[in-house]
Formats: structure tokens, C-alpha cells, sequence
């Protein structure tokens, strides 16, 4: 086995759905767009998939997670990304749910030895910060670092786990089956490749209004599946 | 001609107004406000608070062209309180083939000083192109009530939209960053991000967080709406983030969400301002 088999190896066991990141509680406002009628079958998540979660990962997400990656492991430069990405952070629902998803990631990654998710796991973890770091791009960039993946390798692992996160709720909301799935995702397989494959933004910012508003509009009642 | 090489008529421009607070009163100290920048005579409403001085700003050009390039400072002293707004919306013309315009907007606010910074929407007309920025900087004690609001037009109904769009809202407080609010769009990725809507804003509230309730409320009360509130409690920030069917349910929205915030930090009911 080469190392870089071994590297591939362990891509696949952090991106697959198995993996307990805790995304799985997420659904990116698509609870909301179902439960208020505005979504109905597999073209309407198609359609909220590429045109709203795709490219907010893109534009937003993506220069973070580039961003956390370069730092190397660095605890000081990884705080102040983290900095950066909580003031960017300006949807309370998808802040929080990118912080609890970046903590369940440092948790388990520092239970099964990823270098630096302890340390910074540790650094982050004081009451003043855990409501303000800990982002899941963030922390997703250290764990590719931290694995020995390429920066490449890294940006795939976490798109696919956005994208497959957000079908696997269409899935459990009933507005989606297993072979449509499917069809929906091999239809985003292009855009997908077409945004790993251009330069990362400069600078990060994120107009996908339609779902981001949907997310804050959760409702509070107990009937909700997912939390946001 | 070919329009990717136009020449460059840039217009760089600077205002400047400035406010404070004496005896209880608000006045406009300076003002600095060259073409094509143009403000009315400050003007009070008994329903308003601290002495608050109204002022409209207003653009002698008939909108932003090509390559202007267009700043506004406002400082607002200690105490000082002040409601800026603009008569109509501005419109955004075609580039054509230019770099695009920027609008820079710096909001100074003194400490216990409030800033209601409330510009009617901008009108993206087909093939414009725009750079708008708008930083608040928050001493103690201060408040920002401010909105800003876009509007995708195609007169010509030939899906020819706006070339490119650039918003930024940053806030700070002392020097810190509190939050920055951006994104980089095409035209032609609007209506897929907007969900089909033809309108987008939000409006803001930076140093009280008691407004957003009603603001959420006075929003759901507008037909064509579809709004969603993010409370940011550790920055004192409130962000009401909205989506419209036309520039009739923006221009309703934006008035009602502001009387609602008004009414929640004051206990007052603003007067509508004419537009």
C-alpha cells in the first residue's frame, strides 16, 4: 500500500455518512422550504441544492476551509480564522449549526488521534469561545491537514459531506427517494467539479438568501426533524 | 465601439456630514456634499427622540453611472441622533463596458449616539454594475438602525439583468470586528439565489437587541414577503434578512420594519417620512 492509498483510505472513512460528524441533525433550511410548500419533489431539491447550498459552500465555506488548512496545525492562526468566520457568520441558525457540527468533528477526531484536533480542541474550549469558534470549515481544513490530505482531497471530502448531508434530509423528509437521490446527485456532479476545480475566493461572502432565510424561520415548535 | 475598452470618466467623490447633539437638540454641524451628492433642509418630528434631526439625502445626477466612484462619511457626536434617508430609490445605470461604480458608506456613531441609516433601495438596472460598501463603527452606548435593500430590474423583460453586484456591511465597535456581512454576485444567478424573488435587503440593528421580534412581525405583515430574523445576542446585532416580490412589497416592508424597531427601542411610532 502506498502512502498515498493511504491517505485515499482515510478520505473515504471521514467523508462517508457513517462518520459520526453530527451533520446528519442539519438540513440547511430545507425542513422549512418543505414544511412551508415550497418544496415539493426532486427538481425543487435539485434546485435548492445546486442554486442555494452549492454555491454558499463555494463562496463562503470553501475559504475558511482553505484558509484553516494552511495554517498547518497552527493554533494562533486557526483562532484567528475561527475569528473570522464567527463575525462572517451572520445567520444565527447556520453559525450554530457549523459550530456543533466543527465541534463533533474535533471530538471525534481527537478520540481517534487526528493531529492537532486535541490541541485545538483544547484551545477553543473555554466558555468565551465555544460560542464563537469551532467552525466546521474551519475545523475541517485542520482534520485534512491533520490526515496528511492534499488541500484538494480535503475541499472534496468536505463537499461531498455537505452535499450528501443535505440529500440525506431530503431522503428522511420524504420528498426524495433512494434512486431519485441518485439521479440528484450525479446531476450536481458537474457543478460540483466545476467549483473544486476554480480558484479559491479571495475573499468570502455568501448570497443564497432563499434557503439562509428559510433556515432562520425554523419553527421552535417540537415537531422538527432537523435543527435548522 | 467596443465597450470592454471604454474610457474611463470616474468620478471620485467624497461628502461629509456631521452631527451633534447641543442642548438636547440635534444639528448638522458640516456638511461637505459635492455634485453629485445633495442633502434638504434638516427638518424634526415631535414623535421622534432625543432631538432628532431628519435629513434627506439626495443625488443631483439621477442615479450612479459606469465608473463613479462615490464615498459619504457621516459622523454623529455624543448624543447626537439622527434619521438619513434618501427620497427614491437610486438607480444603478448600465456600465457599459466600464469597471463598475463604488459607494462607500462610513457611519461614525458617537457613544449614546443613535444613526438610522435607512437609503431607499438601489435599482439594478440591466448590465450595471456596483461595489457598495457601508461600515459602522459603534462607540459605547450607540445604536444603528440601517437597511440596505437591491432590486433587480429588466425593464425590457429580455433576461438581461445587472452585470455584477457587491455588497458589504461591516460593524465595529471600538476598533473590533463585530460582524461583516458580504457576498459577490452575478446578475444572472439572481432570481436562481433569490428563489424567484425580485427584491433582497435586510436591515440591521447594531447595540439593541430588543427590535427584532416586532421587526420579524411587521415583515410577516407585508404581503410578498418571505423574511427570516437572525439574533446575534454576544454582538448586540439583529439582522432582519428579506426577500420581495416587487419594488411595491419592498418599499412597504422597509417602512414597516422600520416603525416596528422604532417603536420597539423608543416606545414611540415614528411619522412616515414622504418619499
Amino acid at each position: 500500500m502506498t502512502s498515498n492509498t493511504g491517505t485515499v483510505i482515510r478520505l473515504l472513512q471521514v467523508s462517508d455518512s457513517a462518520f459520526p460528524s453530527g451533520a446528519f441533525a442539519f438540513s440547511s433550511g430545507l425542513e422549512t422550504l418543505v414544511n412551508e410548500g415550497r418544496i415539493h419533489d426532486a427538481t425543487d431539491i435539485r434546485a435548492v441544492l445546486t442554486g442555494q447550498v452549492l454555491p454558499r459552500w463555494a463562496s463562503f465555506d470553501r475559504p475558511f476551509l482553505h484558509a484553516a488548512y494552511a495554517a498547518e496545525a497552527d493554533i494562533a492562526r486557526l483562532a484567528e480564522i475561527d475569528e473570522r468566520c464567527h463575525a462572517q457568520n451572520s445567520a444565527d441558525r447556520l453559525a450554530e449549526a457549523a459550530r456543533r457540527i466543527g465541534r463533533s468533528l474535533l471530538s471525534v477526531h481527537a478520540r481517534i488521534g487526528t493531529r492537532g484536533t486535541a490541541e485545538y480542541r483544547a484551545a477553543t474550549s473555554g466558555p468565551d469561545l465555544r460560542d464563537r469558534s469551532g467552525y466546521e470549515p474551519v475545523v475541517q481544513g485542520l482534520i485534512g491537514f491533520g490526515l496528511g490530505l492534499s488541500a484538494a482531497q480535503t475541499e472534496m471530502s468536505a463537499l461531498h459531506t455537505v452535499t450528501m448531508g443535505f440529500v440525506s434530509a431530503a431522503i428522511r423528509l420524504g420528498r426524495l427517494g433512494a434512486i431519485e437521490a441518485q439521479a440528484v446527485l450525479a446531476a450536481a456532479a458537474p457543478q460540483m467539479a466545476d467549483i473544486l476545480d476554480s480558484p479559491v475566493p479571495a475573499r468570502p461572502g455568501a448570497f443564497s438568501p432563499f434557503a439562509e432565510i428559510a433556515a432562520l424561520r425554523r419553527s421552535t415548535g417540537n415537531a422538527n426533524l432537523f435543527a435548522t | 465601439m467596443n465597450v470592454a475598452h471604454a474610457p474611463s470618466r470616474a468620478r471620485s467623490v467624497h461628502g461629509e456630514l456631521t452631527f451633534a447633539a447641543i442642548s438636547g437638540r440635534t444639528h448638522l454641524m458640516r456638511q461637505h456634499t459635492p455634485h453629485p451628492f445633495h442633502i434638504t433642509r434638516p427638518f424634526r418630528h415631535p414623535c421622534d427622540p432625543q432631538g432628532m434631526v431628519t435629513l434627506y439625502l439626495q443625488s443631483s445626477s439621477g442615479g450612479i453611472y459606469g465608473d463613479d466612484d462615490l464615498a459619504l462619511s457621516v459622523g454623529l457626536k455624543p448624543g447626537a441622533a439622527v434619521h438619513l434617508t434618501t427620497q427614491a430609490s437610486t438607480v444603478v445605470h448600465d456600465a457599459r463596458g466600464r469597471d463598475g461604480a463604488c459607494q462607500t458608506i462610513s457611519l461614525d456613531v458617537g457613544a449614546g449616539a443613535l444613526l438610522e441609516y435607512l437609503p431607499d433601495p438601489a435599482i439594478m438596472m440591466a448590465g450595471s454594475r456596483l461595489k457598495t460598501r457601508i461600515h459602522a463603527n459603534l462607540a459605547d452606548g450607540a445604536k444603528v438602525l440601517l437597511a440596505d435593500a437591491q432590486l433587480c430590474h429588466d425593464p425590457e423583460e429580455n433576461g438581461r439583468p445587472f452585470n455584477t453586484l457587491e455588497c458589504e456591511v461591516a460593524i465595529t465597535a471600538a476598533g473590533k470586528m463585530l460582524l461583516l456581512d458580504r457576498f459577490e454576485l452575478q446578475g444572472a444567478d439572481w432570481l436562481t439565489r433569490t428563489g424567484g424573488y425580485r427584491c433582497a435587503g435586510m436591515m440591521l440593528v447594531a447595540g439593541d437587541t430588543r427590535p427584532g421580534a416586532a421587526m420579524l412581525d411587521a415583515a410577516a405583515s407585508v404581503q410578498g414577503v418571505y423574511a427570516g430574523l437572525s439574533n446575534l445576542a454576544d454582538r448586540e446585532v439583529t439582522i432582519l434578512r428579506f426577500l420581495a416580490e416587487d419594488g411595491v412589497a419592498l418599499s412597504r416592508a422597509l417602512k414597516a420594519i422600520w416603525m416596528a424597531a422604532r417603536q420597539a427601542m423608543t416606545g414611540d411610532t415614528p411619522v412616515a417620512r414622504r418619499k
